[in-house]
Formats: structure tokens, sequence, C-alpha cells
């Protein structure tokens, strides 16, 4: 018993402290829009005067957001957003290409066309500013690259309240864990070398 | 208890080592594997302690857990939508595989091993099914290739390496399985019953696919098993191991009546067809005549027929409805079977994983036909060395007890698309697998007989 309460106590020291005084708090935001993938009024018939199968239109949708996803995270559209975030605020001069790449991920649920724009930063208004610069460029370039208006904004990222790490509950608990499990690895260890011993 | 200066440094320090290590990978997205590699020490020492009968405890969550809830349960979510599994590896299976790996360890530095037919083949399929993975798929395939082939084979390996079994402790042991299964069971009614499961919710989220095809013909079960396919698998595989291990025939036909009842509210045809095969088998009444009625009809004429009865009561209206529009899956079957047999000699290797994500069918509404064969996914994602497989699965085959029940279960996971997909299903084929081969082993042990390898390394 007093190995594991030790284990548990020295692992949950470490890990608390590493929670409340070392690891650096990192927000999250999230802008989100829906793609629209209606065609043009001329070509809502085929020559046989029939509605385009719905099947269709969902599988073009979901390829479509499986396409804007690929598109959002390239190089070629981040250096976009890089280029916007320099020239319109000033904390983001320092920010790169790798950086956009660390701190923006586009995520959608499957059979559906919303995507949502995740922004990360240690500062929950940058982690805002991020996800709906993203979200901005990425309106302009799909209506260049496809001439079409296809993105319709569905929700602006809001300047997050709490951080999205570090997660006090689920690191204290886990640590507990940690140390509960090493606890219990060493003292069955030490039973079983006492054993052999007496064995021996 | 005395303690050595050194000994005591090691226990003052390790939990500060282990303590800092995790606290450094707090600050990455791997945190969480520490947790579970511990667990797979904890469980080897387990082992160590209560023998290898108990390894079968540990695979009662995997198998009673849909990959869906694994993260919500774990943390370590199965599909990394929380960012903290980017291996994707199920977390219980990576504890299995240090218990496994750890196990192994120790029998080679004893120069204990086992190598012969089943060790090859086994080696043979990890070295060629991850080989072409990597080659046509990249690390994409890796997770597939974890959970579907390096867990169940790795685990079979390890209990197929002991030479003793004790049949008390591995009746024990898998006697709790039946415990879980029968709460499951207790709770598939309910939820029948109801219309609805807590976690819906959940399984709408992770997986909103499920809707339509659940709820088509009527309600179907998930309990926390997942897909109603799954769930008829599992309790399937739990009536086989009511019927290996219960000897008592109130209870043993009172818990199989009520797996059928599961299967019935699971709405899966061909497997509820073929429960009948394991409802109907008989081991342990050897007797004739009226001994033959007492014991055996007189509780299996009333099961079958209350089964019956209960196929054309309210508990049974999915499954009819579903038999009535058979003829839907047995198109898209029949087209999946077509593909299969015009590219034959097309030697595609798509890698695990592969088929259901490069092959898509359509039938004549455009709707999508889902690749409903394990085999044939299989052929299309390594080809012929597939064959390997099969090779392995018949010499292991031959090694077990009960092999009807082995074959039942192999008929019924080729009903559907199992272990085609990253799956629970065919951890229930290795847990029967590997339970019927200690079984043997603890058989053939009681009559002082040596098991048969063909050759033990340094032995």
């Amino acid at each position: 018993m007093a190995i594991i309460a030790w284990s548990i106590a020295v692992t949950a020291v470490i890990g608390g402290y590493f929670t409340f005084f070392v690891a650096e708090a990192r927000y999250e935001a999230v802008s989100s829009f829906m793609i629209l993938n209606q065609p043009p009024l001329a070509e809502l018939n085929n020559d046989h005067g029939d509605p385009p199968e719905l099947i269709l239109d969902l599988l073009a949708g979901a390829a479509l957001a499986n396409d804007f996803q690929s598109i959002i995270l390239s190089n070629e559209f981040l250096e976009q957003v890089e280029a916007r975030l320099n020239s319109e605020y000033e904390w983001a001069r320092g920010i790169t290409l790798e950086d956009l790449h660390q701190n923006v991920d586009v995520t959608f649920r499957s059979d559906t066309r919303v995507l949502n724009i995740i922004g990360y930063d240690s500062s929950p208004e940058h982690a805002a500013i991020l996800s709906n610069t993203v979200n901005k460029t990425f309106q302009s370039f799909a209506t260049k690259l496809t001439a079409q208006d296809l993105i319709i904004p569905i929700k602006e990222a809001e300047v997050p309240k709490s951080a999205d790490s570090p997660k006090p509950v689920q690191y204290m608990t886990l640590s507990i864990i940690v140390g509960l499990l090493t606890g219990l690895i060493l003292s069955m260890q030490t039973a079983r070398i006492s054993l052999l011993k007496v064995n021996l | 208890m005395n303690l050595s200066i050194r000994r005591g440094a090691t226990l003052a320090v390790t939990p500060l080592l282990i303590g800092a290590l995790f606290a450094y990978l707090l600050s990455t997205h791997f945190y969480v594997y520490l947790v579970y590699l511990l667990l797979g020490v904890f469980y080897y020492l387990l082992v160590r302690r209560f023998g290898r009968e108990m390894s079968f405890l540990f695979l009662i969550p995997i198998v009673t857990v849909a990959l869906v809830l694994v993260g919500q349960i774990f943390l370590l979510d199965f599909y990394d939508h929380n960012g903290l599994n980017p291996i994707k590896i199920h977390p219980l299976v990576l504890s299995l595989l240090v218990l496994v790996y750890l196990t192994l360890l120790e029998d080679v530095l004893r120069g204990k091993f086992v190598w012969d037919r089943v060790a090859k083949l086994t080696v043979a399929i990890f070295v060629v099914f991850l080989g072409i993975t990597l080659w046509k798929r990249g690390l994409s395939g890796v997770s597939y290739f974890n959970q579907n082939y390096l867990g169940p084979l790795s685990f079979f390996y390890f209990i197929y390496s002991q030479k003793k079994y004790d049949l008390h402790k591995l009746r024990l042991f898998t006697n709790v399985l039946i415990v879980v299964m029968v709460l499951m069971g207790i709770w598939g009614v309910v939820e029948y019953i109801n219309q609805a499961t807590p976690l819906q919710t959940i399984y709408d989220t992770e997986t909103p696919t499920w809707i339509e095809g659940s709820y088509h013909e009527g309600y179907r079960i998930k309990t926390s098993i997942g897909h109603p396919l799954d769930n008829a698998i599992m309790f399937l595989f739990a009536m086989i191991l009511v019927q290996t291990n219960i000897r008592n025939a109130y209870l043993k036909y009172g818990i199989l009546l009520l797996f059928m009842v599961d299967l019935l509210a699971s709405g899966s045809r061909s497997i509820f067809l073929l429960s009948f095969f394991v409802l109907l088998y008989n081991n342990s009444i050897k007797e004739t005549g009226w001994a033959f009625f007492k014991k055996y009809l007189y509780f299996l004429v009333p099961a079958v027929l209350l089964v019956l009865g209960m196929l054309f009561s309210p508990l049974g209206q999915t499954i009819i409805n579903r038999f009535n529009n058979a003829g839907e899956s047995t198109q898209a079957r029949f087209l999946f079977i077509n593909y299969f047999l015009h590219h034959l000699f097309s030697f595609q290797m798509l890698g695990l994983g592969g088929a259901t994500s490069t092959i898509a069918l359509y039938n004549s509404r455009y709707e999508k036909v889902y690749l409903e064969n394990p085999w044939i996914i299989l052929f299309f994602e390594v080809s012929y060395f597939i064959l390997l497989f099969l090779a392995y699965l018949y010499v292991v085959i031959r090694r077990v007890d009960f092999k009807y029940f082995v074959i039942i279960m192999l008929i019924a996971l080729s009903a559907m698309n199992s272990f085609g997909v990253k799956t629970i299903d065919i951890y229930a084929l290795f847990y029967l697998l590997a339970y019927f081969f200690a079984h043997r082993q603890a058989r053939l042990g009681s009559k002082s007989s040596p098991p048969e390898y063909e050759r033990i390394a340094g032995g």
C-alpha cells in the first residue's frame, strides 16, 4: 500500500505542477461554412425535364467537402492566409506557414457539407481571428477557383472563454491513474522478488 | 518486508521517472498512451501471477464495447477524433500487445518460444499484410492491420505458446464473459422494448449512416456493442461459450433463449438461422431413449418452440420485416460477387483498408453498395496472399477443440463485412480459437498426453 500511495502522490504532484504552473494555455475557436453545390438554374433539369438525383447531389457535396478540406490545409492557400494576417495584424507579423499548419485544422462530419475551421492560439482573441481569417480568405478563394458562389457562411468564430488545454481534471485524473498503475506494478514486482527469495 | 538499499531506491525513484515522463508527454498528443502501456505491464504481471488463462478476461472490454464508443470510455479514441490517438490503435489492444510481446520476450530469453507452422504462418501474415499495406497505402492502413490482424493473431500465439492449461481456471475466466454477455442480453431486450438506447446520441454523432440501416425495417438493438450485426455476432459467440461451459440444462437453455431473443432483436437473419445450429448442439448428454428425452429434448423442444413463437411476436417484428425485404441486400451481395468474379485474375493489391475506400459499386438506383464479404474484401486487399490467412486458419482449426463451433463462427463472419473493415468481430473468432486450443491442451494434459509441437526452439 505504501508503494502505491507513494507512486500516486509523486505522479499527482508532478502532473499537477505541469498542469498548473508549466503548461501554456491553448485556446480553440471554431467558425464554419456550408458548401452549396447547386448547379446553375439552366442545368437543374436534364433533357427529359427530370430533376437531378438527390443521391448524386449528396455525393458531389461529400466530394467537395473532402476537396475543400485538402485545399484549406494546402501551402498554396495558407500562403494567402499568411499574407493577409501579416498585412492586417501587428501581432501576426512573425507568423509562418509552419505555424499555420500547426494552428489551423478543418473538420466536417461525414455525410454533411458543413466545414469547421478551427484556429488554435495561446491568446483567445488570436485564435478567433485566425479561424475567421481562414474562413473569409477561403470564401473569396473558392469563388475565384470555381467561378460560383459556393460558400454559405454559417458561424463566425467567437473569442473562447476557456482554454482548450491544459485540461486540469483530465490531466490530474490521468496522473493519479498513472501513479496507481506504477504503484501496482512495483508492488507486484516486489512481491514476486520476495517470493523468489523465499523459494530459493 | 526487508528491502535492500538498491531496491528501496528503485521503488522511490521509479514513480519520479514515470511521473516526469508523463508530465513531458502532457505537452504532446501522446500522453494517454502511457496509461495503456502501463496497463499492459500490469496485465503481464497479473498473467505471471495467475496464469495465462486470466488473459481471456482482458478481451471482455474489447468484444463488448463498440469501436465508436472507445474514445468516450477509454479516452484514446479509436478514430482519433479527439486528437489523442494518432496511431489509431484500440487502447486495450495496445495493452494486450504489451502483455503478449513482454511474454514473448521472456520466452525468447529463456529459449522456450514455439517456432512451428503456426508461428511461421503468423510471422508470414504479419510481414506480407503489413508490407503490402505500407507499400500501397502508406501508414493509413496500419491501424486496420493492428486491429484486425496484429492484435488477434498475437493473442492466439500467446495462448498457443504455452503447453499446459488448467481447465477449471479456463472455465472460470470465460464464465465471466458469459455473465457480462447475460447483462448485455438483458440490456438488449430492454432496449428493444423501449426502442431506444441512451447511447443513441453518440452513435448518431459518430456514425450517421447507421440511422437508416437500423431503422429502415424496425428497431435493431445496438447495446454497447454497436452495430446490430456486431451484436448478433457477439450473442452467437456467447451462445457458443454457453454450450461449451455450462452443464446445468436449466441455466444453459435459459441463457441460450435470452441470447436468441437478442438475435431476433438485432434483426440479423443469417446469424439468427445459424444460431439454431448452436442451440441444437449436444455434447454433454450421452444417454439414449427416455433419459435422452428427459435431459435433452425436454429442454430443447420448448426452447425451439419459444424462439419460433417469439419470431411471430412483437419481438420478432424487425427480423420478419427484414426477411420480407431480403431481396435488396441479396442483390447487393450478388453485385459484389459478380465484381469479384470479373477481377479474379486482376492481381490487385490495394492494401488493408484499400478495398472499402477504393472500390465503389452502385446499384441500378445509384445507391452505394456496401462490400459485404470479408473474404472478397481481403482478396482485393492482399490478392492471392489471402491463401496465407486461409492456410493459417486451416492449421489452427486442426489444433483446437469444438471445430464445429469455429466453423459456425466463420460462416457467421462471412455473412457480413466483419473483418473486411476495422472491427471487434474478429476478436470473437480468435477468442474461440484460443479458448478451444487451451481447452484441448487442458484436456490432453489431464490425460497426461504432451502437446504435439513440431519443434520447440531451444526445447
